[in-house]
């Protein structure tokens, strides 16, 4: 079976350190949306009783029957749209390996993004907490400023951005003070 | 000139709602599931990396979805039986 580590293109000694998959939080807010387009076919079934659709619709059989087929065929798209959404959330994912950060991101389900940059390239590293929430459930965005093409790179919703950025921190000085070692390992 | 609103008669028949309908619906459904299923199937098999939470997803995903479409096949032949 391949697995994503054989996807993705370590050399012979690289060490993974953490994975980062996004805070939960980020997550909740997209099924609070779906949670209220579930409520829809309870919403109609009300409001189809209240005006009596039966005087705009002909319906030859129980109504009652005709709504857990349309109640279940809704709930059936939502729960195809739930899994969907876990699964964009689930394999965003952030590897820090003791030469590299390898950022993977799934954009629905027929675009996948991934990118990795050298840690001896870093210049800096800051975190960013914004609001209540963020304070609250602990996380946060990191910027990493790179020398590079793309020379900022910015990953939201890390749970406990502090102990990344402190751990990413530390094996950047390593890479950096161990340039010739890190460059023949890289060969 | 008489208010349209006051004279608004609804149509005796609108639009009929027959089992065959349902039936298709449901046939459409299936044909989604499908799809979307071997697309979650194929990304969770191959880009993931906790297998063991994954196989629990799964399980979950299946047993909601033949769940659902268990309600919405005995909803269309109730439905059908209750003409």
């Amino acid at each position: 079976m391949a697995s994503p580590t054989s996807i993705l293109e370590f050399e012979p000694d690289e060490k993974i350190i953490v994975k980062v998959r996004r805070h939960w939080f980020y997550f909740l807010k997209e099924v609070v949306t779906l949670l209220m387009v579930l409520l829809l076919p309870l919403i109609l079934y009300i409001i189809a009783v209240m005006i009596g659709v039966d005087t705009y619709v002909h319906i030859p059989g129980d109504f009652f029957w005709l709504w857990i087929t349309v109640a279940a065929l809704w709930g059936l798209a939502w729960w195809l749209g739930f899994f969907v959404a876990w699964t964009d959330f689930y394999l965003d994912v952030l590897i820090v390996t003791d030469k590299r950060i390898f950022d993977i991101e799934q954009k629905g389900l027929f675009f996948r993004d991934s990118s990795s940059f050298r840690l001896d390239r870093i210049q800096d590293i800051s975190i960013e907490i914004d609001g209540f929430l963020a304070t609250l459930l602990g996380f946060g965005h990191i910027h990493i400023q790179t020398a590079g093409e793309k020379r900022e790179f910015v990953a939201t919703f890390i749970p406990h951005p502090h102990e990344l950025m402190s751990l990413i921190s530390q094996y950047t000085d390593r890479a950096v003070e161990n340039p010739i070692a890190e460059q023949k390992n890289g060969l | 000139m008489d208010n349209l609103a006051f004279n608004f008669n609804p149509p005796d028949i609108l639009l009929v709602v027959d089992s065959w309908v349902l039936t298709i619906l449901l046939g459409i459904a299936l044909v989604i599931f499908i799809i979307i299923s071997s697309i979650l199937l194929y990304h969770w098999h191959r880009f993931a990396f906790d297998h063991e939470r994954i196989v629990i997803m799964r399980r979950i995903y299946f047993f909601g979805s033949f769940l659902l479409l268990g309600t919405a096949l005995i909803g269309v032949i109730m439905y059908g039986l209750s003409h």
